[in-house]
């Protein structure tokens, strides 16, 4: 598997400095505009994860998988190593966002708001629910399924407001499931930071990987190129 | 005798097409050429011993190896030079080489210095500048560079000029010699067969018309010239395609004695027919002329 993210990382070499420059940037403005670090948190962890989607894109575009499919090595493998190497981005990212934070001069309060256990096990765990949904999907169906699915979703939301006018009922299914989502995160955040939060978080963040996993696998495994 | 390649039963069904009960083995030591006209199902082929594309039914071995069940240490044998090698355009040769090279333990790197230079392939630039042929060129040497043992090529004259033509089909020729290796490639240049081949498939709509060697099948197959009306029904099941004309007819049959003995006497031209018209003929040839 080693080898496999070893020619994951080279291949990707450019796009992660692009990456730490884009995040380096994201940052400073994050500390100028006096964001929340609960919300810098939650747009990081939307971004992390992005690079899987520039890494399909190129598979894509060059045909690659034809090639990366006919090396020694098995398609479980090759879903085992892009999933390893998310998680080294995300490592990576972190502990860039981290550095990247305590040099912007004035950010000291910010920076002790980052550092804590909790806020570092929220955004792995948030991060974590963006790979679990995200790569079964670009594995499949590649960055054109991903941007059939954000059509889809834009056109659901479209659909689901106009029925709202219409019917003048302030309630739906939509809007329900958006605001189970934000109470979710609002949940979590002003949760205490107990062991058994921890555990939980960890917990839920290694199952949803391993489901994520399992169903990306099965989904390559059968997908012909 | 150690079969490099042996496929039994293999079907497949995808996009409309179909690839039906598909058979055949290639021993080591020879170079098996894999022909027909396009769509036939050549890259199929290729692609399901590679598991590029999942089968329906069938077996594949290579080297005995299940091809699933044993899957990276038979695509640790395989050389594969695909039609349109599909790297990453933005790479430079060099850093696809460090990629590719970890994942043969039988890589050899002064080898694959030796065949760049032989090649002339430019190492420091990108795949992006380098022309169908150079592409085609660099896959081949990263082909040879792990000692494969059986090279799978699909397609791999297409887009070069003859003089690399022929070197690779003398390269083809020297890789066999030790009769250990087998090649396996498909073409619709049939011409680059006829010096390096020592078996031919032929596949056409998904099934296998034949596969044999290929002294057999210029013993097998003839081109058949007469008039028109020798063309009885008792002789035109003999035929796998014929060619009307005012002038007479030109058909194709594998039965070169049994039409000598149908029509003895009647005023024939019998002649040893070249892949080219084979494929032509069970293309496009009418049956029912």
């Amino acid at each position: 598997m080693f080898k496999y993210v070893r020619r994951e990382l080279i291949l990707n070499k450019n796009l992660i400095i692009m990456f730490l420059v884009y995040v380096s940037v994201l940052w400073i403005w994050v500390s100028l505009q006096k964001i929340p670090p609960k919300m810098a948190i939650i747009i990081f962890s939307f971004i992390v994860p992005m690079l899987s989607l520039s890494q399909q894109a190129r598979e894509d575009k060059f045909k690659a998988w034809i090639s990366t499919c006919s090396l020694p090595t098995t398609r479980n493998t090759m879903v085992k190593a892009r999933f390893f190497t998310l998680w080294i981005f995300t490592f990576t990212a972190l502990f860039y966002a981290v550095v990247v934070s305590a040099l912007i001069p004035g950010n000291q309060t910010m920076l002790a708001q980052l550092l804590t256990l909790k806020t570092l096990f929220l955004s792995l765990f948030f991060i974590s629910l963006c790979f679990a949904f995200l790569l079964p999907f670009i594995i499949r169906f590649g960055i054109v399924g991903i941007m059939i699915f954000l059509v889809a979703a834009q056109v659901l939301g479209i659909v689901f407001l106009m029925l709202t006018r219409l019917t003048g009922r302030n309630e739906n299914f939509l809007r329900s499931f958006i605001n189970l989502i934000i109470d979710g995160i609002k949940y979590l955040f002003n949760h205490e930071g107990t062991l058994l939060f921890y555990i939980t978080i960890i917990l839920a963040a290694a199952a949803l990987n391993l489901f994520s996993l399992k169903i990306s696998q099965f989904l390559l495994a059968r997908k012909d190129f | 005798m150690v079969q490099a390649l042996e496929i039994k039963g293999l079907r497949k069904e995808y996009n409309g097409f179909f690839l039906k009960d598909i058979s055949f083995s290639l021993p080591q030591g020879y170079v098996m050429g894999l022909i027909g006209p396009n769509g036939a199902g050549k890259t199929t082929i290729i692609k399901l011993i590679l598991n590029l594309i999942k089968k329906k039914a069938g077996e594949i071995r290579v080297f005995g190896m299940d091809n699933l069940k044993q899957e990276i240490e038979m695509k640790s044998r395989i050389g594969f030079v695909h039609e349109v090698p599909s790297f990453y355009g933005y790479m430079k040769l060099e850093r696809v080489k460090s990629i590719v090279s970890r994942f043969y333990p039988a890589w050899d790197d002064k080898l694959f210095s030796r065949l760049c230079g032989e090649f002339k392939l430019p190492l420091g630039k990108k795949i992006s500048s380098l022309s169908r042929g150079m592409n085609t060129k660099f896959a081949l040497a990263l082909a040879l560079s792990h000692d494969a043992d059986l090279l799978l090529m699909d397609e791999p004259t297409s887009g070069l000029d003859p003089v690399f033509r022929r070197e690779l089909m003398e390269r083809l020729s020297e890789i066999i010699q030790d009769e250990q290796k087998a090649v396996l490639f498909s073409t619709h240049i049939t011409s680059d067969l006829v010096r390096t081949a020592d078996y031919i498939t032929y596949i056409q709509g998904g099934e296998i018309i034949f596969s044999s060697t290929k002294d057999k099948v210029r013993e097998d197959w003839a081109i058949v010239k007469g008039e028109n009306e020798l063309l009885t029904d008792e002789i035109l099941p003999l035929f796998k395609g014929i060619r009307k004309s005012q002038y007479g007819f030109k058909a194709l049959t594998s039965d070169i004695e049994k039409v000598r003995r149908q029509l003895s006497g009647q005023n024939l031209i019998v002649e040893k027919a070249s892949l080219d018209e084979i494929m032509f003929f069970l293309s496009k040839g009418e049956i029912n002329a």
